[in-house]
């Protein structure tokens, strides 16, 4: 780990600046819950990050803590190179967030609302009026910039929220579930958004439980299971096991361990595993003839098959291999 | 300690300050609490003024006995205008889970907690204060200018101070309970029975009860120090008991505002 | 001889004077069993034309001053009336929702001395105020018999000393915006003393 001193910016340009670093971070609620456990964690400058889980992960307890709406039980969190402890006011300055589904002001419009929020960064009146005019033309919302955000509907809002993370140019951009509650409409406006975002330069930590979502935005991406991270990949490395090849196998009542097993030994098969009751997920090497092979022999061990559909592992097979392999560990 | 960068944490905190300042005076201009809040206050000493003048009904011989009746109810106007203009000025954060924009934004949530209590506390005051002004009004048209007594001022800045301590209980209840209505509810019924009736068990059981802060509650109108109080029973009072209402009012308003304030600081958004 | 002439001339006229109290309708209940006589007596016209008070807004513990003006409309003196002045609280209903019946306390009681005819004679008297609202009715009577006119009632009020210390009000608010002060400057001492332990820790 690298000394940590306090940068300046021309010095930080000359090493690989880490804009999130978490040190053994965890943290504990009160009634014994322990949504973290030591988490540790780096992202580069100019990444753009997915920071996926199940429910109860741990990623927003993450995400809180970043932003200091909540404290670590034990741990440290570095942003921009430096701890956040008595600096929170001026890191978060170079920051842009969105958690969860925030609420708005009903009586305020979105003029009232970024104004303030231009001020809390300290922006002057000019860059105020200028950003604020760009932003809502980024997300389409600059014909509703004097009209009450109470007559706005989901998807405007979740846009409002992007123009709020956006007013103030940050470096950093948390964004936490950024299209929940939308329509597939309104996810792929705020999809496009953030890829163009992610394209100017900007840092971006994203959670989500749409994994193709991530997968179409992010880079790198960071599993989280029971407040531990499980994965750390880039996409190319993904990208990689995705080529893996897998079939499809269902059969119409259940199957003895004893056959599994004997499926299992089948040559080009790598790996059995089970999805549902009936239904079993073969991993093979090979090309379309070791697939003809595994049928035969399937066949040949009189299997009750009904189904067999080989293709190419998504990353929802990739989450569940990872979050199945993290149980049995 | 750095007393340069001191000054200037001290100027941002200022400007912070003031941002929210701006920012939550905008909000209650916006909804229509502070408009009600306002206008009961406006209403009553006009209702006061008019129906006896329109029915015929008669005024009392003197301003003194007309202030004296007529200030009958500002304890309500009190107590209804801080269960509006702060009763849910926390939870409502929460509950709306407008705290997700207001709390990640590079800002100290004390600036934040400080500027909601003044904008709550000065809007209330003004609320107040067009009260004392219509009943100044009143009987100025009634029993001309020079009988309006120098006591209202007075009794306007004890009733302010009174005003503090319900505010700071009404922000203590919204930074407790989850839910605005509860806190709301809890704030009126809280000051004008619960915990009179405390103070009468209390006084039964021959426990002092002169540390809660609604014994002092008739000091706004006895202040006048004419005899025709609420329900025309006379409650004279002693300079001793005046400064004691003081230290009483004015202890409430801080304590239940650093508790307000601890909760809110504890509190994980 | 001439001593007797005296007494008998005086006892003469007490019986005047007696004969004629009783000829007045008695206002005052008590006096309803009264015999009747067969003629009208004729009272005295008399008036309290008018009670006044030192102070027409007393404060407590001050020492207030009556004045009751008497009227003697008639050709003759007047002698042996007594002058009964009470003070009665004013209570309209009590905290408790009762109707509270305070009694009239007597501040005077006296006989006068003998108003001559066609004068005025100005009683003094003083109590010291209490606090409240009150009524105060002053009769005058001649051998127990209420004379008319001589009933005069007004109500009026004793203020409580004044209250309200400036310095006190100074201070209490003092104290209120001190304490939003400090909460607004620690937090940036708090911040300094973290920064200042962090650097400490990275020169470890």
């Amino acid at each position: 780990m690298f000394q940590k001193n306090v940068l300046r910016d021309y010095e930080l340009a000359l090493f690989v600046s880490y804009v999130i670093e978490t040190v053994e971070l965890s943290k504990t609620y009160s009634g014994g819950v322990q949504a973290l456990k030591g988490l540790n964690m780096k992202i580069k400058a100019g990444e753009s990050v997915g920071f996926l889980g199940p429910n109860g992960a741990g990623k927003t307890t993450t995400i809180q803590i970043l932003l200091n709406l909540i404290h670590p039980t034990s741990g440290e969190v570095y942003l921009f190179e430096e701890p956040m402890k008595g600096r929170a006011r001026e890191l978060l300055s170079r920051v842009g967030a969105l958690v969860g589904e925030p609420g708005y002001y009903n009586n305020l419009t979105p003029n009232d609302l970024l104004e303030y929020i231009c001020q809390s960064y300290r922006m002057d009146k000019r860059t105020t009026t200028l950003r604020i005019k760009e932003v809502l033309e980024e997300v389409r919302l600059s014909d509703v910039r004097f009209k009450k955000i109470g007559t706005f509907s989901t998807g405007m809002k979740r846009r409002l929220g992007i123009a709020q993370v956006l007013v103030h140019d940050p470096e950093l951009i948390i964004l936490d579930e950024p299209t929940l509650g939308l329509d597939p409409k309104g996810i792929r406006e705020i999809r496009d958004i953030i890829k163009g975002i992610n394209k100017e330069g900007k840092t971006i930590f994203l959670t989500s439980h749409n994994l193709t979502e991530a997968y179409e935005i992010n880079q790198r991406f960071i599993f989280l299971d029971k407040g531990k991270l499980i994965s750390d990949e880039s996409i190319e490395k993904i990208e990689s096991i995705l080529g893996e090849s897998i079939i499809e196998v269902e059969f119409y009542k259940d199957v003895s361990p004893d056959k599994i097993d004997l499926v299992r030994r089948i040559s080009g098969v790598v790996d059995v595993k089970k999805d549902t009751n009936h239904s079993f997920i073969l991993e093979y090497s090979g090309d379309k003839k070791t697939v003809h092979a595994i049928l035969k022999e399937i066949v040949n061990l009189n299997l009750p098959i009904i189904t067999f559909n080989p293709r190419h592992m998504t990353l929802e097979d990739y989450y569940l291999r990872l979050y199945s392999q993290n149980e049995g560990n | 300690m750095e007393q340069g960068s001191l000054l200037v944490e001290w100027k941002k905190d200022a400007y912070e300050l003031w941002i929210n300042l701006k920012f939550e005076f905008l909000k209650i201009r916006r909804s229509s609490k502070l408009l009600l809040a306002i206008g009961l206050a406006a209403v009553l000493p006009l209702l006061f003024y008019f129906i006896p003048l329109l029915s015929g009904g008669g005024f009392p011989d003197n301003a003194g006995d007309f202030i004296s009746q007529n200030m009958n109810f500002v304890s309500l106007i009190i107590v209804f205008t801080a269960m509006l203009l702060a009763g849910d000025i926390i939870n409502k954060e929460h509950s709306n889970k407008t705290a997700l924009i207001l709390y990640p934004l590079p800002q100290r949530r004390t600036n934040i907690l400080i500027s909601k209590y003044v904008v709550s506390l000065f809007s209330s005051w003004f609320a107040l204060f067009i009260y004392y002004l219509f009943t100044a009004v009143s009987v100025a048209l009634q029993y001309g200018f020079s009988e309006i007594p120098e006591e209202m001022i007075k009794s306007y800045l004890f009733a302010a101070l009174y005003l503090s301590a319900v505010l700071s209980v009404a922000y203590f209840l919204s930074a407790w309970l989850k839910s605005p209505g509860a806190s709301m509810t809890l704030t009126f019924f809280g000051v004008m029975i619960f915990l009179p009736i405390t103070v009468r068990l209390l006084d039964i059981i021959g426990i002092d009860s002169s540390w809660i802060f609604t014994n002092y509650s008739t000091i706004i109108t006895s202040i006048f120090r004419f005899p025709s109080g609420q329900f025309g029973v006379a409650t004279a009072i002693t300079e001793d008991e005046f400064y004691k209402a003081i230290k009483v009012v004015t202890t409430s308003a801080i304590i239940f505002f650093l508790a307000a304030f601890g909760l809110e600081l504890n509190k994980e958004a | 001889m001439e001593s007797d002439s005296k007494k008998i001339f005086v006892i003469g006229l007490l019986a005047v004077i007696m004969l004629f109290n009783l000829s007045i309708n008695s206002q005052v209940s008590g006096f309803d069993n009264f015999p009747t006589l067969n003629q009208d007596l004729t009272l005295p016209k008399l008036e309290i034309s008018n009670v006044t008070l030192s102070d027409d807004l007393p404060e407590e513990g001050q020492n207030v001053t009556f004045s009751v003006i008497i009227v003697n409309h008639d050709n003759y003196s007047v002698g042996g009336l007594v002058l009964l002045a009470t003070i009665q609280q004013i209570v309209l209903v009590n905290p408790h929702g009762q109707t509270e019946e305070e009694k009239p306390v007597t501040i005077t009681n006296v006989t006068l001395p003998v108003i001559p005819a066609n004068s005025v004679y100005v009683y003094t008297g003083y109590f010291i105020a209490k606090f409240g609202q009150y009524t105060f009715t002053t009769i005058l009577t001649s051998t127990l018999v209420k004379i008319p006119l001589s009933n005069y009632v007004f109500t009026f009020e004793v203020l409580s000393p004044p209250v309200g210390d400036w310095k006190g009000l100074r201070i209490a608010y003092s104290w209120l915006f001190l304490t939003l002060i400090s909460l607004f400057l620690v937090p940036s001492i708090i911040d300094i003393f973290y920064r200042k332990q962090a650097v400490r820790k990275i020169k470890e």
